[in-house]
């Protein structure tokens, strides 16, 4: 079995003036690995997908990534350029709320194009087609493509985001709260389409939520934090159903059965 | 010529710094470099960016043409004439061949240019990617990292809404395999012309204090798709004065009833072409 | 040939949130199963069968002490990354749970699939291997592009054993497979194991009736002697 670890985080530490953000953090991402980042408001978990999604450059700590071309690299050390395009291309964030992650004021086809441009495919019905295949994938109707994404409802401009993101085959996805401010029907669907595609394409992802169904559902393994730190870290469904740390337990205990 | 000015108006500080900017551009072709515009006797609009550049490289023995959307004759093109008559005392002409330096609103000259002149583009607008990407800090670093995805998106939707890209003007350029360029608001007719052209071309923004350049023999690509190529407009008309079926084309409404003639935009080439004709 | 080996296993839990209980629930677990047997874990309701098996799945995790699974190397479940517990789970140990845990909408015949196509092994014949085993379950041709969430609590279980034992495990977890079904789908169920073991998989199943158990197993574990002293 040989797994390819392609991040590598140690110490990881960002305090903004006086006030932790999050401390010490510690973890190791395979390929094909979906990692859940869960924890209650203020615990970090957002503070930490930004200094992974290189958003804000942590006050200490490393990052060590490796590609699928050029070997393992110091994610915090790279220029500006690296990273902008790692973000355009082979890495990709899906916000919680998708207008921060769409451009309203292009077409859905043309969204889904922004990013493949970025890796320099210039050939109109390429665009066309990819754009039309992510659409179907994520279940929205091809034949939408040249609407604009505020006649989308939330729940399919946040496919439509998903769409983008993964037409350029991205190496990393990172997802905050990607089915937050959804109703729960919608949720559920949004939940399965991820999931099937996660099982099509072998995509590594990071997924920050709240709502430990998410994670029972999409991810392997768990961080699970509080206060900034770290407090239990394992298999998913290990981490649920037989919590050791004394806040996990108080966390999967405090979900109202229905 | 008028006294109590300097030559070309501008003082010798001010076109030192000028020249040394043009120069900065013209080593990185197609890079807006930022310079440090004074005020014109004429508004912001009126071509404040090219009598700065044309003022700075303006030489006694210089033969001067301008023209505004291709005509020698407008208000204009007219009163930046005479006022480089006035402040330089200079020769100027309407024939294009005949002219060392060109400075042009919104056309190229049909008339080949060769490498002995220059032209001076006066330009309203010199940042490319300013109506998709509003922020300055943010089009600088596209243009420095190179993402240019956006400009492309933009031909995309044209495409997707339209069926073809139906920007006409002010259509977009790569200038030497690297920077986005705005080719000013000329038709995209004369967008071919940029391409490995002899002469010199220099563009000058007023008002947003720009300088950038296309050196000679550069290489200038309109954008486009492998499956859309980029195309330039025809005409199923002749010129109505000279016949010529090769240059840029006026529409004129000449009567109540909404009667259309096609006329040259280039005032010049069209007397000339009638004069070969006779 | 050993296949699983428990070193020192303890398992206690401790309930930070209600006063800081410990419950020690085994203890001092030493014992090697090998490729082929088909154990059966008994003792009294509660002792811990369960959570006997979800640690041999990594599902639960031991106090302390070594589970290994010898699969081409040693892999110990109480101590490895996680991607190598999920591979192990997608080719080597499957488990079948006391009750049915799937995604909601999800038809049936998807999610039997599902297991298929998680090991790469599905084909254009797979569809009708997976038709096979469903009409042998007794679960009816109509419902199989029906979510399971509906059905009964029997048809129920019958889906989850068709999830795992269509797959090529070498290693069966089974939690009660027949606690909710009638005699005939016993029976059925009963034959399908014993399949399982002519082609050398190793099964470890939870099961009270003694008459299935005499007719499978050919090892009893019994749990009563690593009650922990204290308790």
């Amino acid at each position: 079995m040989n797994i390819k670890k392609i991040m590598h985080v140690e110490n990881l530490t960002h305090f903004y003036g006086n006030q932790i953000g999050c401390k010490g953090i510690n973890f190791d991402l395979y390929k094909g690995e979906i990692l859940g980042i869960v924890g209650e408001s203020g615990s970090g978990k957002s503070t930490l997908l930004k200094c992974l999604s290189g958003e804000i450059s942590p006050s200490a700590g490393k990052i060590n990534i490796s590609l699928d071309q050029g070997g393992v690299k110091d994610f915090l050390s790279l220029p500006e350029q690296e990273k902008r395009q790692l973000m355009r291309s082979m890495w990709g964030i899906v916000h919680q709320n998708p207008r921060d992650g769409l451009n309203l004021r292009i077409s859905a086809g043309g969204n889904i194009a922004e990013r493949l441009l970025n890796v320099s495919e210039k050939n109109y019905s390429f665009l066309r087609n990819t754009g039309k295949y992510w659409m179907k994938k994520t279940e929205m109707d091809p034949d939408r493509i040249d609407e604009f994404p505020l006649s989308f409802s939330g729940g399919m401009q946040q496919r439509l985001q998903i769409s983008k993101i993964l037409s350029s085959n991205p190496q990393i996805v990172f997802m905050d709260e990607p089915t937050g401010g959804l109703d729960v029907s919608v949720q559920a669907k949004i939940l399965d389409t991820i999931k099937s595609i996660v099982r099509d394409i072998n995509v590594t992802m990071i997924i920050v939520t709240h709502d430990l169904a998410v994670v029972r559902f999409l991810t392997d393994k768990l961080l699970v934090m509080k206060d900034g730190i770290v407090v239990e870290t394992g298999l998913t469904d290990r981490v649920l159903d037989d919590p050791q740390h004394s806040y996990t337990q108080l966390l999967t205990s405090s979900i109202l059965q229905v | 010529m008028k006294t109590g000015f300097n030559f070309a108006y501008l003082d010798e500080a001010t076109k030192r710094m000028i020249r040394r900017k043009i120069l900065k551009a013209v080593c990185i072709p197609g890079y807006q470099c930022p310079f440090g515009g004074r005020e014109m006797p004429l508004a912001y609009g009126w071509g404040t960016g090219g009598i700065q550049v044309t003022a700075s490289i303006i030489g006694k023995e210089d033969i001067l043409k301008v023209i505004d959307q291709g005509a020698d004759d407008t208000t204009n093109a007219v009163s930046i004439k005479n006022f480089f008559k006035r402040v330089c005392n200079i020769m100027t002409t309407d024939k294009t061949a005949e002219a060392s330096l060109i400075q042009t609103r919104h056309r190229i000259p049909e008339t080949t240019l060769n490498k002995d002149q220059i032209i001076v583009y006066q330009v309203p607008q010199p940042e490319p990617l300013r109506k998709l990407e509003p922020k300055e800090k943010e089009t600088r670093k596209l243009h420095a990292y190179k993402e240019y995805a956006l400009m492309h998106v933009k031909l995309y939707e044209e495409i997707s809404q339209f069926g073809s890209v139906i920007k006409t003007w002010a259509y977009p350029v790569e200038t030497n395999n690297r920077y986005i360029t705005d080719p000013t608001p000329i038709p995209k007719f004369d967008n071919p012309k940029m391409n490995n052209m002899e002469a010199l071309q220099l563009f000058g923004a007023g008002r947003e204090k720009r300088i950038y350049a296309i050196p000679p023999y550069t290489k200038v690509k309109s954008l486009d798709f492998e499956d859309h190529p980029f195309e330039i407009q025809t005409w199923d008309e002749c010129c109505s004065i000279c016949g010529s079926t090769k240059s840029y084309l006026d529409e004129i409404i000449i009567n109540n009833e909404g009667k259309k003639n096609f006329i040259c935009s280039d005032t010049d080439f069209c007397k000339s072409n009638l004069e070969k004709n006779k | 040939m050993k296949i699983i080996e428990l070193k020192n296993v303890n398992k206690k839990f401790i309930l930070h949130n209600q006063k800081g209980t410990v419950l020690n629930v085994l203890k001092n677990i030493n014992l090697e199963i090998k490729t082929g047997e088909c154990i059966a874990l008994v003792g009294k309701s509660g002792i811990g069968k369960s959570t006997f098996l979800k640690m041999l799945y990594g599902n639960y995790l031991p106090s302390s002490g070594e589970i290994n699974i010898y699969n081409n190397n040693k892999i110990n479940i109480a101590n490895s990354l996680e991607h190598q517990i999920i591979n192990l789970r997608k080719y080597f140990i499957g488990y079948v749970s006391q009750f049915l845990r799937v995604l909601p909408r999800v038809p049936t015949i998807e999610i039997v699939s599902d297991t298929l196509k998680q090991q790469s092994l599905f084909d254009e014949h797979s569809l009708i291997k997976i038709k096979k085993l469903l009409s042998e379950l007794n679960i009816q041709e109509s419902m199989w592009n029906l979510s399971p969430l509906t059905f009964s609590g029997g048809e129920q279980q019958r889906v989850n054993l068709a999830k795992t034992l269509i797959g090529n495990y070498s290693i069966l977890l089974l939690d009660e497979p027949t606690a909710s079904l009638d005699d005939m789908n016993k029976s059925i169920i009963i034959d399908m194991i014993k399949s399982k073991l002519k082609k050398n998989v190793t099964i470890i199943v939870i099961v009270h009736d003694n008459k299935i158990r005499n007719e499978i197993c050919t090892r009893e574990i019994n749990l009563e002697k690593y009650i922990p002293n204290d308790n």
